[in-house]
């Protein structure tokens, strides 16, 4: 049995301890945030964060999961309550499938805790591992910059309404 | 070029591999000049030196340099064909191969009697390229042409870390040339390595000793790519066939892993995500652990913690960043 | 549009084996259903869009009595923002506020079958249909309430899905098809509002489906989750062009959770369970399902035929 930390909340599972971060939280815990595009690590579809910092779940077996803190799209904010990130790409409408995006939030989110007033070539080189074929990329770099703009306080306001 | 001095005659530090432009011609040389005056001068001021006492001191250099510094041209290979020659030439001239391929002693000199048989550079291992090559299975000319030009090569690889841009340069390079490159590389390895079966060893597929983090994480995280897969354009090495599990230090296996590898910029090449992030430090030693012993069978390396706190807070080309973060 | 009895809608329970049903479909070369073939009379003008192939007013809207509007379309929503537009569409024509309309899209059971999504064609062929019917069906509940309220139809004007009359009188879109059928051909397409009316078309409307998708909500087939569902891969051939030759299953039989292998051809794919995280343990081993590649599993012989 492994367990895991998803968004604040602690799961028990006995998934084959090589099993892809993925399978748990769109199977197991039907999150729908993280998606499948490739398996391969090279679209960005399935990005999540751990500890902060972005890892392709469809690469990441649970076993090296045990014991740290899993942060998916659901975790950033709501349909009613969206956090800071997704109310800036809601904003600036910068999703056409949609399929790439939550990917790229969770890319700019890390980028702006590290980071809450990144130049151009900052955001550009946090979100490189994430692909869109949908051609979305100005407004996705639209959004962010948005989404920097008041970043810290709006975080701190989204976790007191999330919690 | 042939005597270490800048133009107002100062010494200047063998860095800059005036050992090895010594040995190239005269007419290359002014050929070199004619082409650099066509561009369009940059005014640059250098930094100022920051070593240490006594190494600030560059009259000291001379010192060094009737020691080590052999001011003579290239004089040719005796019993070398053409092509061999011309390769040599490149190699131990222009091409300085040996400024990172040739161990140094303590006094930075390289030591001629071990030529190309390998030294850390940059952060990253330049195995022996002579003699007893680390390789899993031998080299022939045209796969070293083909790594040198920035070309995926089976049971190799492909051009990493600081091989990527000199792979950039040499597509560049008249073909000739780098065929000679390989042609007088090859005759300095040792040609005695057994073909390996592509064939994966182990069964594909099969579930991991659940016990051992380290397999673990190869079959998640790994196999995906680096096993026989339908995909070819996303295939990675099978690790049977890594000269990085085969060196004394996994020093390269632990900058490949944590960066990945990324195609030249604006060009289609392999890639591999990074795993920094992903891994934490226990984790990425017990993963090389495991490497090396399932894929390359030999004796374990001796401090593989010790070489990933020291690649802590650098990134692959030995730069210092604090952006380099490891999982925890 | 003046005469009495014009707007007269047939009641429900006469619809069934209608003539003029049978003929449409006939008519229709898409439509491979086996009927009777009634005499056919000439065939009636073309009609716009996706109107052609779907004339009748409620393949494309439905007026529930509790004053609910669907609006179906059998284009799907790709990201291309149909959803949004389409709704804008019918919202303009129909004279309702865009957040009344509720927009059904590609259900096979319920909207019509208009084809792939692709090439740009939804907003004219689906998008006309609807703009179409729409203004039909509001100048027919205008017609409805002139006649109910005795008024011409020239003093009633319509807001939000209620027809008003300049002295207040009211009734509502419910109210006024309550009873009838929609099953009419929308033969009549001048009655569209023109652009430079527009209250809701030409807006800028913020995209309906972006919210859900950038919060998690279900919103792509992934994210369908059914009981008792299973789930299936399939083999790919390692190049194109090459023949399935040879296959052996004898690792995958043995599997837990493997369900079928299927083959057909060069057609090859393997069913297996999918797991739920609530199953609780029994005295039996979990099933466990590793999402190994399958073409691992499988050894088959691919021999590439000549390009």
């Amino acid at each position: 049995m492994i367990t895991l930390r998803v968004n604040g909340s602690t799961l028990e599972t006995d998934s084959d301890p090589e099993t892809p971060l993925l399978y748990v939280l769109r199977n197991d815990m039907e999150l729908n945030g993280a998606k499948f595009g490739c398996g391969l690590g090279q679209c960005g579809s399935c990005t999540v964060l751990v500890d902060n910092m972005p890892i392709f779940s469809c690469l990441t077996p649970i076993a090296m999961l045990a014991d740290r803190d899993i942060t998916t799209l659901e975790g950033l904010g709501s349909i009613d309550a969206p956090g800071p990130v997704q109310r800036a790409f809601i904003e600036e409408q910068a999703a056409q499938c949609g399929y790439c995006i939550p990917g790229m939030i969770i890319r700019a989110h890390a980028l702006l805790m590290r980071n809450s007033a990144p130049d151009e070539a900052a955001i550009r080189d946090a979100l490189e591992p994430s692909l869109c074929r949908c051609g979305t990329h100005m407004r996705i770099l639209r959004a962010v910059r948005r989404a920097s703009e008041g970043f810290q306080e709006q975080t701190s306001a989204a976790r007191e309404r999330n919690r | 070029m042939y005597e270490g001095l800048d133009r107002e005659g100062e010494h200047l530090y063998p860095a800059f591999p005036y050992h090895h432009f010594t040995k190239v011609m005269p007419e290359d040389i002014d050929a070199l000049y004619a082409y650099l005056m066509t561009r369009e001068p940059v005014r640059n001021e250098a930094p100022a030196n920051e070593l240490t006492f006594p190494f600030n001191l560059r009259p000291l250099l001379a010192g060094w340099k009737l020691l080590y510094l052999d001011d003579q041209r290239f004089a040719g290979l005796a019993g070398a064909d053409e092509q061999v020659n011309r390769g040599a030439y490149l190699v131990q001239g222009l091409a300085h191969c040996g400024g990172c391929h040739t161990p140094r002693n303590a006094l930075q000199a390289e030591k001629v009697d071990q030529f190309l048989q390998g030294e850390v550079t940059e952060n990253w291992y330049a195995p022996a390229i002579a003699g007893d090559v680390p390789a899993a299975v031998r080299w022939n000319e045209e796969q070293i042409t083909g790594y040198l030009t920035g070309r995926w090569v089976e049971q190799h690889g492909v051009a990493l870390g600081p091989m990527a841009p000199v792979a950039q340069n040499l597509s560049r390079v008249t073909r000739d040339d780098v065929e000679a490159i390989s042609a007088y590389i090859a005759s300095l390895m040792q040609d005695d390595k057994a073909a390996i079966e592509a064939e994966v060893t182990g069964a594909v597929g099969e579930p991991p000793d659940t016990g051992d983090i380290g397999a673990v994480i190869y079959a998640g995280a790994c196999a995906v790519c680096h096993e026989a897969s339908p995909t070819p354009f996303a295939a990675g090495l099978p690790l049977t066939f890594s000269t990085s599990l085969r060196i004394p230090t996994p020093l390269n296996l632990i900058q490949i892993i944590e960066d990945g590898v990324k195609p030249p910029e604006g060009r289609p090449g392999r890639y591999m995500p990074g795993f920094a992030g992903a891994l934490t430090e226990e984790q990425l030693v017990a993963l090389a652990s495991y490497l090396r012993e399932r894929f390359a069978g030999l004796e374990p390396w001796a401090d593989i913690g010790g070489v990933v706190a020291k690649t802590s807070g650098t990134d692959s080309t030995g730069t210092e960043t604090a952006e380099v973060e490891r999982g925890k | 549009m003046t005469a009495r009895g014009q707007w007269e809608l047939p009641r429900r329970e006469l619809l069934k084996g209608g003539g003029a049903l049978v003929l449409y479909f006939t008519i229709s070369p898409a439509r491979l259903v086996a009927q009777e073939i009634a005499p056919s009379p000439p065939p009636p003008p073309e009609l716009p869009g996706s109107l052609s192939e779907f004339p009748f007013l409620d393949a494309w809207i439905r007026i529930d009595s509790d004053e609910a509007i669907t609006v179906f379309t059998g284009k799907a929503e790709l990201g291309q923002g149909i959803r949004t537009a389409l709704t804008q569409v019918a919202a303009e024509q129909l004279k309702v506020d865009f957040s009344r309309i509720k927009l059904l899209t590609a259900d096979t059971a319920q909207t019509p079958n208009e084809g792939y999504t692709a090439a740009s064609h939804s907003m004219e062929k689906s998008g006309t249909a609807i703009l179409h019917a729409a203004a039909y069906l509001r100048r027919m509940m205008i017609g409805l309430a002139a006649e109910e309220l005795g008024i011409a139809a020239d003093n009633l004007r319509v807001e939000d899905g209620v027809v008003i009359s300049s002295a207040g009188e009211r009734r509502s879109y419910g109210q006024l098809v309550s009873g009838k059928s929609l099953h009419v051909t929308v033969e009549d397409q001048t009655g569209a509002f023109a652009p430079e009316n527009y209250t809701v078309m030409g807006q800028s409307v913020p995209r309906v489906d972006i919210p859900g998708k950038l919060t998690g909500e279900p919103s792509y087939v992934h994210d369908v989750r059914l009981e008792r569902m299973v789930h299936g891969r399939i083999v790919r051939p390692p190049r194109s062009g090459a023949r399935l030759v040879n296959l052996d299953t004898s690792n995958v039989d043995q599997m837990p959770g493997v369900l079928n292998v299927v083959r057909d051809g060069n057609y090859l794919g393997v069913i297996a369970e999918g797991r739920r995280f609530k199953r609780p343990p029994s005295g039996k081993e979990a099933l466990r399902c590793r999402p190994i590649p399958v073409s691992t599993i499988i050894s088959c012989n691919c021999r590439q035929t000549a390009a």
